[in-house]
């Protein structure tokens, strides 16, 4: 299940410092860009080249690395100016936006290399080019490859560009891949694959892919049937987001060669949910070499979650806490802004029927009381914010999980000690990327797929 | 003025110099491992009851309707893995076995069971 003999890939873009944040430790620097990319096609040995967009001062960095990962060629087709070419990243689990900040990036030039590109892609007989979107443009990039009838897997997830400007590059686009937190992705249409699907046809492309984070990922070959393959997302408690998604396209891309799309697509899954939770390289390509001796049969049926974007909204989650206007709602908010990145809906009864005061009659409790009871008998499931002892959230936890609603609880300050609070729910977790990931799993059970067509 | 810290711009803290690395997944042992689907695994469907505490079980070999699963010596399925040990699929082709026990069970109100489960040395 190794690359084929013969199989290269050139990865293109940027190469950046990803500056990871973590509440508790120390800022971590790491290669990102089309770094992760190299990670993951490393750890399949696959052999691949680097073109790359970068700062000057990075060069002696990527030598090393290069050396290190077994690039058969680096080469930098663009430099960056203005800019250090830092990415600060505030989350790194992405359990809600992940806050990135290109530091300086308004003041980003990116000065191409005469001739330099095309050295790359005549480098070798690479039989796929993973292009990751960027500052460079892309014209620049899909002429040279058009010029040597090469085509190209386009990741626009960084793009911020016009549709006009990738139009212009139409004819060179094997994989079109979109992802849910990427400016070009449609969030407000009722079906986005269908509405990028369009675009991609437009572009001629041969296949679409979208990654939907922890909902999976969904495929549609543009050529052929049209179907749409859906992936599984494996969930796990990871240790960073960044570059997963990179990785799942450097996978795909590699595997593809040697099977087919669906189940090249399997594979990238677990290996991208390997590199979420990977603390070293070397474990990560231990990792990765084991999945690639799992039988092809036993990935196709290993389940996953699927939980569309689309189908999010369809799922009202019942936010129980102190949602009162004396009460300090930072980490209630940060809970209710993680689910509505990941286009879920939550329902905040306090906002939405009222707060009683002192001089509220009985009357108007008990209208408050049954209009918090009927909305949360209609939510798919609870989760519970622990800022303090309210005794309504407590309450709303134990009528939950009385009649069977799953509940999970965010307990940001490990206050929760009672074994009635700790066992009942199905999770009690201080990370609130746990309590996401728990939402997906959650609403995402009655979907999990076997990978496969939909 | 400046970090004391040296930080590598390359891998993730490994290699030589560099901050210790964590264990190898495979190598460690799950604590409180809470399966899925007890009352509809054929353990409980023949017994009618979750089996006691101590019982022996293995990581199943083969997955179980895309799932991996615990069973007993005698190859009665207990319980079905969360989905978020699917890793434990890649340690199983490495060759890493697994065994574990009831830890705590229970009928009601529902058949609930948390195992114990470890690399086979």
């Amino acid at each position: 299940m190794r690359c084929a003999g013969d199989q290269s890939i050139l990865l293109l873009g940027h190469v950046l410092v990803d500056l990871a944040l973590s509440e508790g430790a120390p800022p971590k620097p790491r290669l990102g860009g089309i770094m992760h990319a190299a990670r993951a096609l490393w750890a399949l040995d696959c052999p691949f080249g680097l073109a790359y967009c970068g700062p000057d001062y990075l060069r002696p960095l990527l030598e090393r690395a290069a050396k290190r990962y077994g690039a058969v060629s680096l080469q930098q087709v663009a430099s960056v100016s203005g800019s250090p070419g830092v990415m600060v990243i505030e989350d790194p689990k992405e359990a809600g936006a992940q806050g990135y900040h290109y530091l300086l990036r308004d003041d980003l030039q990116v000065l191409v290399a005469d001739g330099k590109l095309g050295q790359a892609l005549d480098h070798a007989r690479w039989s796929g080019i993973l292009v990751i979107a960027g500052e460079f443009d892309l014209g620049w990039v899909v002429s040279a490859v058009q010029a040597r009838a090469k085509r190209v897997d386009l990741d626009i997830g960084n793009y911020e560009g016009d549709w006009e400007t990738i139009q212009a590059i139409s004819g060179a686009i094997e994989t079109l891949i979109v992802s849910t937190s990427s400016p070009q992705f449609p969030a407000t249409v009722d079906d986005p694959l269908s509405s990028l699907a369009e675009k991609a046809i437009r572009l001629g492309a041969k296949g679409l892919l979208l990654k939907e984070n922890r909902g999976g990922a969904r495929y549609r070959c543009l050529i052929t049937s049209s179907q749409t393959v859906s992936i599984g997302a494996q969930l796990r408690p990871v240790r960073h987001s960044v570059g997963v998604g990179d990785c799942f396209d450097a996978a795909f891309v590699a595997l593809r060669d040697r099977m087919s799309c669906d189940d090249a697509l399997s594979y990238a899954a677990v290996i991208a949910a390997e590199y979420a939770v990977a603390a070293s390289s070397d474990g990560f390509k231990k990792a990765v070499q084991g999945w690639l001796q799992v039988p092809l049969g036993d990935i196709r049926q290993l389940e996953g979650v699927s939980l569309p974007w689309e189908l999010r909204t369809q799922h009202s989650i019942y936010i129980a806490a102190p949602d009162f206007d004396y009460v300090d709602r930072t980490a209630l908010e940060r809970v209710v802004s993680a689910l509505m990145y990941h286009n879920f809906r939550p329902r905040r009864p306090v906002q939405e029927h009222g707060q009683t005061s002192l001089g509220t009659n009985a009357r108007e409790k008990r209208r408050l009381y049954q209009a918090d009871i009927q909305l949360l008998l209609q939510c798919s499931m609870v989760v519970a914010v622990i800022l303090n002892d309210d005794p309504g959230t407590l309450i709303e936890i134990g009528f939950a999980i009385a009649k069977g609603i799953p509940v999970v609880v965010y307990d940001p300050c490990r206050q929760a000690a009672n074994l009635m609070l700790t066992q009942g729910p199905q999770l009690i977790s201080a990370e609130l990327d746990d309590v996401i990931t728990a939402v997906f799993a959650t609403l995402g059970r009655g979907r999990t797929v076997t990978n496969g067509q939909v | 003025m400046g970090s004391t810290t040296r930080d590598r711009f390359d891998d993730y803290g490994a290699g030589p110099g560099g901050p210790p690395t964590e264990p190898e997944q495979c190598e460690m042992a799950i604590e409180n491992l809470v399966l899925d689907e007890v009352g509809l695994c054929e353990y409980f469907q023949a017994q009618q009851h979750v089996p006691p505490e101590g019982t022996p079980l293995r990581l199943r070999n083969e997955l179980y309707h895309g799932r991996l699963a615990l069973e007993t010596e005698d190859g009665q399925i207990v319980g079905l893995l969360p989905t978020a040990y699917n890793y434990l699929l890649q340690c199983m082709a490495r060759g890493y076995t697994y065994a574990g026990e009831v830890v705590a069970a229970t009928d009601v109100p529902v058949p609930v069971v948390s195992t114990v489960l470890g690399p086979v040395a």
